[in-house]
């Protein structure tokens, strides 16, 4: 039972890292970015070609989300931004179609046959904890993901930064009058949006094979934390994160055969309770 | 009043030009005098033209998501198959036309539609078995000729029909290649997993009773979706088990992920891990250290050390600076062996085909010498065994074939009475 516990949690701490980026850029932006998935896949191939010429998984983990994060700004700068105060339903239909692109630049540069992306030596094998058999790879998603959560909260809630983000996002016009430009903050906002679902790609580039469909493997299960949680709500993508990985432990355990229903199970209870998820609003559209 | 009637035939007949009405006869004639008149003008006969239709063949294979590395090696192979014969087969240009089947099985349905709406003399694919499943039927009922090198259900042939041949090897006789394979390795406890849909879990009732059957424990057994990205929970399951070693009976990328995962536990070493179909050489090439030593059944290999396959090899090389994979080795092959077949009828005419196909051998198969069977149109082939290897030879880690079992042994033998022969279902 506490492996289980131990499992579901380092499951859940990959979800969160997964949907981080999503819930973001939608909390702050009102964008659903549909592109995401294929982010988060570019994050794993460029991160593959850096530690192909460095030979350094460290390095390439730098690197790679700040690539991505400056392309997924450029995408916003150049595509998004005129769309701002059109319907929804553009921006649902432009990152889905950025999405299609990213795929096709990947297969042109990449190939579509999936790349080799080895473990480095100080994550590999696993150690027993508490009679537990850990992998150290969980054991540094588990403390990585502390940090990031750590980071963003400071970011977001004591920097000046956060707070400048915060109002962009409440009151666009009050903002812009404060001086503010909040074309640069959405920039900002989209570049780390992106930069964590390319950083999540690296990460998953261990435990998961990587190839031209490894984006779309995971961007239901992303939508599935960021609505549970509440569209936009970092707090809300956090624990339904941490519900979904136990969930999926669980069920994985004691009904192995029927373990993809546990996920959906817990949404339809968490629906039924709080149609909202659970740190979202209910937003009336006129 | 019978005046009236034959000026209105003409009209409803005739063929509008330059406002004035002349009869489909007259057309006729004045355009078989002009062809003629050009024939002679320059030197060529109507025969030519009739000569100058293309040879269509219709590709529904899937190019996106994750199995699109398949659909792409499968063109790969087309592709250099078509280049072989010059592009050309009984005179007529090869038309190749290829859709993305999304691995829908609607979609392929539609995508197939229309490739025989636009005349394609042979339908080349699909890649999942439920695609190839679903298609079969489209071109019984308009009688086109179907090519399959990929899937693997066994109903495709089992239950097939006069118009589908399969030249590559199917799931069942996987099973008994890898049965036969690791009967005698020696570990005596067993953990099974596969995905969940019907080829997947009707290899895990297989693999079950064969186990039982030897006397090797079974500790335990999951389906898990095909969506599958997390297997920690069914890792923990497996070595909490002590099994000896690990059967794994899914297919694609998920092994890779499985693989993946198992190593950051150390599973890969604890425990012997093997499948039907677990990996390719891409996935061995992909994980690297960590794949070494792990067994599988193979469905064609770049080093199946036969002189038709190096050759294929070299040549293959040449086109795309690398070893082919199983599904371009395989789809070069099927394909070669049915453009055989349709020079060797020197017809258009597709029961002539299906009578030569279904008699044939094919001796010049990389994959040594074979018999396409008459009762279902399955084509039997050797089972071949391969162990993740890293030699000083090759850059990079490869499937080398350790074991070959004869195809009596891993194909189960035609019903005896011709009546019940799936091939002769028209």
């Amino acid at each position: 039972m506490d492996a289980l516990i131990v499992y579901g949690l380092s499951m859940g701490l990959v979800l969160f890292l997964l949907a981080v980026g999503l819930t973001m850029i939608f909390g702050m932006l009102d964008i659903i970015n549909f592109a995401h998935g294929a982010l988060y896949m570019l994050g794993a191939y460029i991160g593959y070609t850096i530690l192909r010429i460095v030979g350094n998984y460290w390095i390439a983990l730098a690197i790679a989300p700040l690539i991505v994060g400056l392309i997924g700004s450029l995408m916003e700068a150049t595509t998004l931004r005129p769309l701002y105060k059109r319907s929804v339903l553009y921006q649902l239909v432009l990152t889905y179609g950025l999405a299609l692109i990213v795929e096709d630049v990947i297969k042109f540069f990449w190939g579509t046959n999936q790349v080799p992306f080895d473990t480095p030596k100080i994550l590999a094998g696993s150690l027993q904890i508490l009679g537990i058999t850990m992998p150290i790879y969980r054991i540094f998603v588990i403390i990585f993901v502390a940090l990031i959560i750590g980071g963003l909260f400071i970011l977001m809630e004591k920097t000046k930064a956060g707070i400048i983000i915060r109002a962009s996002s409440s009151n666009r016009s009050m903002s812009q009058c404060m001086g503010i430009s909040v074309k640069k903050v959405f920039t900002g906002t989209f570049f780390l949006g992106t930069a964590m679902a390319g950083l999540s790609g690296v990460i998953s580039a261990l435990m998961v094979p990587v190839n031209p469909g490894m984006g779309i493997m995971i961007i239901i299960d992303s939508f599935v934390v960021v609505a549970l949680g509440g569209l936009g709500s970092l707090k809300g993508a956090f624990f339904a994160a941490l519900l979904v990985g136990e969930a999926q432990a669980f069920g994985s355990y004691f009904f192995p055969d029927y373990s993809a229903f546990s996920i959906y199970i817990v949404m339809l209870i968490v629906f039924l309770l709080r149609p909202q998820g659970f740190w979202g609003e209910i937003r009336i559209h006129k | 009043m019978r005046k009236k009637k034959s000026s209105k035939m003409q009209k409803s007949k005739g063929v509008e030009q330059s406002g004035s009405l002349i009869s489909r006869r007259q057309f006729l004639k004045s355009v078989g005098a002009a062809s003629v008149g050009s024939s002679a003008l320059f030197g060529r006969t109507p025969w030519v033209f009739a000569q100058s239709e293309k040879f269509k063949i219709g590709g529904v294979l899937t190019f996106t998501g994750s199995f699109a590395p398949l659909g792409v090696g499968m063109r790969n192979g087309v592709l250099l198959a078509i280049k072989d014969v010059g592009g050309k087969i009984l005179g007529r240009e090869i038309e190749l036309m290829w859709a993305d089947d999304e691995m829908k099985t609607m979609v392929s349905v539609e995508k197939t539609k229309k490739f025989i709406a636009d005349k394609a003399n042979l339908i080349y694919g699909a890649v999942s078995s439920a695609c190839t499943f679903a298609i079969s039927d489209l071109c019984r009922s308009n009688k086109v000729l179907q090519l399959s090198t990929i899937s693997t259900m066994p109903d495709i042939t089992k239950k097939g029909h006069r118009y589908i041949f399969r030249t590559s090897i199917h799931q069942d006789a996987e099973n008994y290649t890898t049965a036969k394979a690791v009967k005698n390795k020696g570990f005596k406890s067993v953990y099974l997993f596969c995905h969940d849909y019907k080829v997947s879990r009707d290899a895990m009732a297989f693999f079950s009773d064969f186990f039982k059957e030897n006397g090797i424990k079974v500790l335990g057994a999951v389906a898990y979706p095909l969506t599958q990205t997390e297997f920690s929970v069914y890792i923990h399951k497996a070595m909490e088990s002590q099994a000896e070693a690990i059967c794994i009976l899914a297919t694609g990328a998920a092994n890779v992920n499985f693989i993946k995962q198992a190593a950051h536990f150390d599973l890969h070493k604890k425990a012997f891990i093997f499948g039907a179909v677990l990996l390719d050489d891409n996935d061995a090439a992909a994980l690297g250290d960590i794949g070494l030593g792990m067994e599988t059944s193979v469905r064609y290999s770049w080093n199946h050390d036969i002189p038709t396959n190096r050759i294929f090899v070299e040549k293959f090389k040449k086109e795309y600076g690398r070893v082919p994979t199983a599904w371009e080795g395989e789809a070069y092959d099927g394909m070669m062996w049915f453009l055989k077949i349709v020079r060797q009828t020197d017809s258009m005419d597709v029961e002539k085909w299906v009578e030569a196909f279904e008699k044939s051998t094919y001796p010049e198969s990389i994959k040594g010498p074979r018999i396409m069977r008459e009762c279902d149109h399955q084509a039997l082939q050797s089972g071949l065994w391969a162990r993740v290897v890293k030699t000083p030879d090759v850059p990079f880690h490869y499937l080398k074939v350790v074991n070959s079992l004869p195809q009596e042994e891993i194909f189960e033998a035609c019903p005896k009475d011709p009546k019940d022969w799936p091939s002769r279902r028209t």
